[in-house]
């Protein structure tokens, strides 16, 4: 037992000790208040135009907005689904009473991971993950690594159990993060604010039998439950991508060029339902929380877990195999 | 004796740690939540949430019907309802308020609405039912505004007495006791050429509402249409259809008063 | 197990590695016995850097078994490798980390090490003074030596060095040499040095390995390998005449005309009087017999230059 929090305590120090660490937490840092002034504009901007702000009036106006786009009769099939759905979501907070973008460091924070949760925090996932193992290749230290009286399976599985407590981290980091900066602007309140989830689909209707109101501080914690999972997953297939490509530049470049393209196929061709197979369509899963509907149809959250499960499953016995079978040549 | 790691990296690794445990917490957590449909409280507030679900559900006033109960044509959006709930959370704060109006809703529609489950729960929790409805099968269903076509208004007329009758009579059977408020029609055509076909037709489904209202208990019927007959313009938003925030203060007066004695407990279904 | 007897504590048996349908190393089989400092000696490519892997675990072999202090590396991956210290290559440890922090992390890794040892390793190679530093702010000298303090941490029967000399200063060479002697001599470790310079180490090894291409040429210690034909420098007049008598005899390896007057063979020591008498026979006027000292140097180059096949 002891050994093994040895063995994670030196994976963890490595990491961190290399500056990439600190990177990221910069880069949160620094784009954070810019996120933050971006959504300040927009419910700057949408006062001015309604001329109040009043958010019933705004969600009203959106509403509205959305109708009329409804009825264009170019709106593709599958935006015509989505953009109904919305809808009556909109119109149910209406209808409720509830504010869905009652500003406070909370709401932000949630609207944060649900936007960021498909890119954003996995770029930032790949960027300590990808360079994980490779780097003891590159750095010619995994000579030094695997010359010790430990098996090589309890070294790369003390490095991946790491990994992941690494990207716990950071996904904790960004959300402290996200509301200590925003709440600047937008105050520290709205932990309590009621948040409607349990919005299911059947049939492109949106099922509301089972919706009802939990408090915002229950919902971030959800949210970013769900997307520490999907970074789980990224930081797996990035930790694969690591152990079979020597260099750290090749196995950052597969990661981001498979994640980016996974990002935009969803959006291309939200038809060609094979595509909810690949790992990287099936990120976004705070919209399974959130009730905004997916592109792909037929996508659920079980669906979608069980899908990052045997990638990833698949990603580690790859990796496993690999690392403990191959030689250590030049 | 074990070597040491430096403080600041050990504190950041039970960091890292704790946070593991958060987030699977809270993944754990979100999973039940979106698979199993386990809790079975659609609606049902958090009473600590905010001021506004704060309070007995007992104390729950809930609206129905078409835009009038939604707000439409109010400038800061309250229509006659929210004025209401804020009237009476003057007197008492834990009085709460769900606003099922849906704009552009028929009687068709609503007797629709109300079979859902979340509006029979919300239903059975209320201690005062407001419904403003029949606007919108009256001018829709009744030709255009030119030319009114009479059998289709009798016809619309029918329609709108039979899902009336569904209605009250779904209320009833959810909630036996709450007094249910119901606005009667107005017309918004009374500055035009056209009034006098206009007021009849108006006249003859308010009538048809007070009719249907006395087979219920405890139905009140707020009647609205003096308000706006003789300076229409003056109480109408500038679509000339919905009420101004004027026009909604009347409403909500009007509405107030049929309350009072609902208060000293004097009334019995019209 | 600390016996006095003489037991291997590094024995290979036929250890070979295919990569493909290259065979890279063949059939190699020696013993490094207790306090013995063994040279592994051969030409860049010949296979060194691959058998030294196979030593430690880093390349599995296709055939063949490697023994470390009596037990089968394969079979008791552990047990045999924890008897093991090794600088493979270059000894590259983590640069972003001070070099105390380097050792720590592998003292973890050894499980059994405690800060005192560490202090121990640090003062033995005397990098007291710059342990706290990063290790990209070292020199190569000094990286060397941490490597060294590494291998030692978990006192181990055995060091493994890969060109230890490499990219040292002569200065630094010969105090690397030094070390290594104190180390056999002092603490009793055996220690296996691979070399593609044979001067370097043949002062200080006892016996050594000549590999060339994939198979081991040659083993004994450096003694033994140095006995035998040995060059001699012969001046001759007429020089023509004199190699044809040279040719003749027997036990002269090459004959071959190094100037106009001299003439260099390789021939037993014992044979020199023989020849020269023969020469004296026939006529011809010897002014100089020069028998020149040979070095591991030559004897590699002519044994890897004789063996084209392989």
């Amino acid at each position: 037992m002891h050994n093994w929090v040895s063995l994670i305590y030196n994976e963890l120090l490595k990491m961190i000790k290399k500056k990439r660490v600190r990177v990221i937490l910069l880069i949160v840092v620094a784009l954070i208040p810019i996120f933050t002034y971006a959504q300040y504009r927009t419910v700057q901007t949408t006062i001015e135009q309604l001329g109040t702000s009043d958010w019933r009036t705004v969600l009203q106006q959106q509403i509205i907005d959305s109708q009329n786009r409804l009825s264009s009769s170019r709106l593709p099939d599958e935006w015509r689904e989505s953009l109904k759905l919305n809808i009556q979501q909109q119109q149910y907070y209406l209808d409720h009473d509830i504010n869905p973008a009652a500003p406070g460091a909370p709401t932000f924070a949630r609207e944060f991971v649900e936007e960021s949760v498909s890119l954003f925090l996995p770029l930032l996932v790949v960027v300590v993950a990808s360079d994980i193992v490779s780097s003891e290749h590159a750095g010619g230290t995994i000579k030094l690594l695997l010359t010790r009286p430990v098996r090589r399976w309890r070294i790369l599985l003390s490095k991946y159990l790491a990994l992941i407590l690494l990207v716990s981290f950071i996904v904790t980091a960004t959300a402290v993060l996200a509301i200590l900066i925003s709440g600047v602007i937008f105050g520290y309140s709205g932990w309590n604010m009621p948040v409607l989830t349990g919005f299911s689909q059947q049939n492109g209707e949106l099922v509301t039998d089972h919706v009802h109101l939990i408090p915002q501080w229950k919902y971030l914690l959800m949210g970013y439950g769900l997307a520490w999972f999907a970074c789980a997953a990224v930081a797996t297939l990035s930790f694969m991508v690591s152990v079979l490509v020597r260099s750290t530049a090749a196995s950052m470049g597969v990661m981001l060029a498979a994640l980016i393209s996974g990002n935009l196929l969803t959006q291309l061709a939200p038809t060609w339902t094979a595509l909810k197979y690949l790992a990287f369509t099936n990120l976004r899963l705070t919209d399974y929380l959130s009730g905004s509907s997916t592109m792909i149809e037929g996508m659920t959250l079980p669906f979608s877990l069980a899908v990052l499960t045997v990638w990833s499953l698949a990603a580690l016995a790859v990796a496993f195999t690999v690392f403990t079978r191959n030689d250590v040549l030049a | 004796m074990k070597i040491k790691g430096r403080l600041i990296w050990i504190t950041f690794s039970f960091l890292a740690v704790a946070s593991l445990i958060i987030l699977a917490i809270g993944f754990g957590l979100a999973v039940t939540e979106v698979t199993g449909p386990s809790t079975p409280s659609p609606d049902s507030r958090n009473p600590s949430d905010t001021d506004e679900t704060r309070g007995m559900e007992k104390d729950l006033l809930l609206g129905l019907g078409d835009s009038l109960t939604r707000g439409t044509g109010d400038t800061n959006g309250q229509g006659y309802f929210e004025r209401v709930h804020q009237s009476l959370r003057e007197k008492n704060r834990g009085i709460s308020a769900v606003n099922l109006g849906i704009k552009g809703q028929t009687s068709e529609d609503l007797t629709k609405q109300i079979q859902q489950d979340r509006v029979q729960r919300l239903l059975k929790e209320s201690r005062w039912i407001t419904v403003t409805i029949g606007g919108n099968d009256l001018f829709r269903g009744s030709g255009s505004l030119e030319k009114i076509d009479l059998e289709k208004a009798e016809n619309t007329r029918q329609a709108y007495e039979k899902n009336l009758q569904s209605i009250l009579s779904d209320i009833r059977e959810q909630n036996p006791d709450a007094p249910v408020f119901l606005f009667g029609l107005y017309n918004p055509f009374g500055h035009l050429e056209d009034s006098e076909k206009t007021s009849a037709l108006v006249t003859e489904w308010n009538q048809t509402i007070r009719a249907v209202s006395q087979e219920y208990t405890k139905v009140v019927v707020v009647p609205i249409d003096d308000i706006f007959q003789l300076n229409p313009e003056k109480y109408l938003y500038s679509d000339h259809f919905h009420p101004n925030e004027k026009g909604y203060a009347f409403m909500s007066q009007r509405l107030m008063q049929a309350m009072q004695v609902d208060g000293e407990g004097s009334v019995n279904g019209g | 197990m600390a016996g006095k007897e003489k037991y291997p504590v590094l024995s290979v048996e036929d250890l070979s590695k295919q990569i493909g349908k290259r065979e890279i190393v063949r059939d190699i089989r020696f013993e490094v016995g207790q306090g013995e400092i063994f040279g592994f000696l051969g030409p860049n490519g010949a296979g060194k850097t691959t058998t030294i892997r196979m030593l430690v675990g880093l390349i599995r072999p296709t055939r063949g078994k490697v023994n470390i202090a009596g037990y089968d590396l394969k079979r008791d991956y552990l047990k045999a490798i924890r008897n093991v210290g090794c600088i493979v290559e270059n000894p590259e440890m983590y640069p972003f980390l001070t070099g105390r922090e380097n050792l720590e992390m592998f003292a973890r890794m050894e499980g059994k090490v405690s800060p005192k040892r560490i202090k121990e390793v640090v003062e033995l190679v005397e990098m007291d003074q710059r342990i706290d530093d990063a290790v990209k702010t070292y020199s190569l000298g000094m990286r060397q030596r941490l490597g060294i303090a590494q291998a030692l941490l978990g006192e181990p029967q055995l060091l493994i060095l890969d060109e230890p000399t490499n990219g040292l200063d002569p200065a630094g060479i010969r105090e690397m040499r030094q070390f290594i002697q104190r180390l056999a001599r002092e603490k009793g470790i055996s220690i296996f040095i691979s070399s593609h310079i044979l001067h370097e180490v043949q002062r200080i090894c006892d016996r050594v390995a000549i590999i060339n291409r994939g198979t081991v040429i040659r083993t004994g210690p450096v003694s033994r390998l140095l006995e035998g034909d040995s060059p001699v420098q012969w001046r001759l007049d007429p020089p023509d005449q004199g190699m044809d008598i040279l040719q003749s005899l027997s036990g002269v390896t090459t004959v071959e005309r190094s100037t106009e007057h001299d003439i260099l063979t390789h021939m037993p020591e014992e044979k020199i009087s023989e020849a020269n008498q023969r020469l004296l026979e026939a006529g011809v006027r010897v002014t100089a017999i020069r028998q020149q000292h040979p070095t591991l140097e030559d004897i590699f180059l002519q044994m890897t230059e004789e063996d084209p096949i392989a």
